[in-house]
């Protein structure tokens, strides 16, 4: 309730968002988590530290199981860190809190009982906003991702990439600072992904949020990122980041660069040490 | 019913002469049946007074759906029947909700609820019969206990295996504590809640006749029960029809009401 009020606050001073427009707004400082388990304690991510622009795009790569979802979740107040913090603007993220970081969940998450139309419309539920205007405001997000025409359908019977559509709106809607994206595209074939991804970008780039990214596709990984943080396994921790300087929005022609061929080949150089099971450098 | 009327519409005339063929050979089945019964009942067959025949069956249904009494019979065994359900389901939703909200409650109640369904209503019949009569009360509240376990039980049962994707999404989304309890576990257990509910519905019915067949002074269940017992067996097969009827149009409206519900 509190960190509600606070969000609007400072929602309502744009000023303040563009003095700092320089320097980090979101600061994760050595952050871990360790999940208990049976078996004891399990350190999913070991320590990662990372400082974000505003309006930046940052991709995460790394192996299945290396933490990558535990972190977004972590970024988002889902989980709370077991060591250190993250900071959104000076303040501490505590919980989650969809005004400032919204999520598009790597399972999507859709309610199988509620229409699309509602699904997109649940944060703004839970913010008490009437359901006429929600309902209308989810109309309008809909049709942005040419859903309109499912808005009263339900899950079920909507196809993978519209449920992702659907999901992304859904984060839309709360008009979030952060953007928190696990996999959006992981269920779908190259050619679907392709095609959202084009589609997603202009809606997610033009917005002036800072997106972060989870993805398996190196390919999507370089074209979206202003960074790419590698990740590494047992326990999870930052590799490398990696910076593509290229201005964004980029053409589907960057993908021809040397600059993103360069970039893709250094990934999947990085990413062959996990194939191999090659032990990490200790640092 | 429904299915088949979907198939129909959906498919054109392929899915109407499927629909065509699969009630011409539910008639025939139960052509089948009366054949049988005829047969049976028939000439050199099984007495009357253990088999009547289809034609003293109807005449006598005839007489009993003038008779006032029967009437009177079927208005009671109905309104037993509503005030149990109402009563048992309302009990076993708001028991459900609020031992489910806590983990604590709800394994605290949730062996003692399971054991409740589990076991046989009808083992607590003699003691409402002590306490309350020969009356509609002791029916009443031998048929809420019926509907209340497996309502409670479910309710329970639903809110506690809600997936954990959903309450993440929920918390994600900002709901409060009490958002994420209706809109997203209530919202999950629904499917769980209903089925209880129909569950429900079934032993209401059953608990209702039974409890005035075994001891009552009126109702359908004591009309039945009586004939068979002076042998005035086309009587009994006609109150068997009307109680059949009866339970029909019950589960159909039950049907009805609940299909407004997803799932
Ligand atoms: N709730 C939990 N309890 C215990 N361990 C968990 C839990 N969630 C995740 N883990 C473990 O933490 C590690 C990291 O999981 P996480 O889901 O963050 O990986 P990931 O990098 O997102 O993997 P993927 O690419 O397959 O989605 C895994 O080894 C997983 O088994
Ligand atoms: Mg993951």
């Amino acid at each position: 309730m509190n960190g509600k009020a606070q969000s609007t606050a400072y929602k309502a001073e744009p000023s303040a968002q563009n003095s700092e427009q320089g320097g980090a707004a979101l600061t994760i400082k050595g952050v871990g988590v360790d999940y208990s388990t049976a078996e004891g304690t399990f350190t999913a991510v070991e320590r990662v530290d990372l400082d974000i622009a505003a309006g930046e795009f940052v991709s995460i790569i790394g192996p299945s199981g290396c933490g990558k979802s535990t972190l977004l979740h972590s970024i988002g107040g889902l989980i709370p860190p077991t060591r250190g913090e993250v900071e959104f603007r000076g303040e501490v993220i505590g919980e989650p809190h969809p005004d400032r970081a919204a999520f598009v969940f790597q399972d999507y998450s859709l309610l199988p009982w509620k229409t699309t139309l509602d699904n997109v419309a649940l944060g703004l539920q839970f913010k008490g906003v009437s359901k006429g205007e929600r309902r209308a405001r989810a109309r309008d997000l809909l049709r942005t991702v040419r859903l309109e025409a499912f808005a009263n359908s339900y899950p079920a019977e909507l196809s993978g990439g519209m449920q992702q559509r659907a999901a992304v709106v859904r984060a839309l809607a709360m008009d979030p600072d952060i953007l928190l994206l696990d996999e959006p595209f992981g269920a779908l074939d190259e050619h679907s992904r392709r095609q959202l991804g084009v589609e997603m970008a202009e809606l997610l780039t033009t917005t002036g949020k800072i997106l972060i990214l989870i993805t398996h596709s190196l390919d999507e990984a370089v074209f979206w990122g202003d960074r790419v943080v590698v990740m590494g396994a047992s326990p999870g921790h930052v590799k490398e980041v990696m910076e593509i300087s290229a201005p964004r929005p980029r053409a589907v022609d960057f993908m021809l660069t040397d600059e993103f061929v360069d970039a893709r080949r250094h990934l999947l150089e990085l990413s062959r040490h996990d194939l191999d099971g090659e032990p990490e450098p200790a640092e | 019913m429904s299915a088949i009327a979907r198939t129909a519409g959906a498919k054109g005339s392929a899915g109407f002469q499927y629909g065509l063929k699969l009630w011409a050979l539910r008639a025939l089945l139960v052509a089948i049946i009366a054949g049988a019964w005829s047969y049976a009942a028939g000439p050199g067959g099984v007495a009357d007074i253990l088999l009547p025949s289809i034609p003293q069956v109807a005449a006598e249904l005839g007489s009993l759906v003038k008779d006032p009494v029967i009437w009177r019979a079927a208005g009671l065994t109905l309104g037993e029947m509503a005030i149990a359900f109402v009563l048992g389901a309302s009990l076993g939703i708001v028991v459900g909700l609020w031992a489910g909200r806590r983990n604590l409650r709800a394994r605290v109640t949730d062996p003692l609820l399971a054991w409740g369904y589990i076991v046989p209503s009808v083992v607590f019949y003699p003691l409402f019969l002590l306490w309350f009569g020969l009356g509609s009360s002791s029916k009443v509240l031998y048929a809420a206990v019926g509907a209340f376990f497996p309502i409670a039980f479910n309710t329970i049962r639903g809110l506690k295996s809600v997936d954990p994707k959903f309450v993440r999404l929920g918390k994600a989304f900002g709901a409060s504590k009490r958002q994420l309890d209706v809109s997203i576990k209530l919202g999950a257990a629904m499917p769980m809640v209903l089925s209880g509910v129909r569950i429900g519905v079934a032993l209401t019915t059953i608990a209702v006749i039974l409890g005035e067949m075994l001891a009552a002074s009126a109702g359908l269940g004591f009309e039945l029960a009586k004939s068979f017992n002076v042998l005035q067996t086309a009587r009994g097969f006609a109150v068997m029809v009307i109680l059949m009827v009866l339970v029909g149009l019950v589960q159909l409206v039950a049907n009805r009401a609940l299909s407004h519900f997803r799932h």
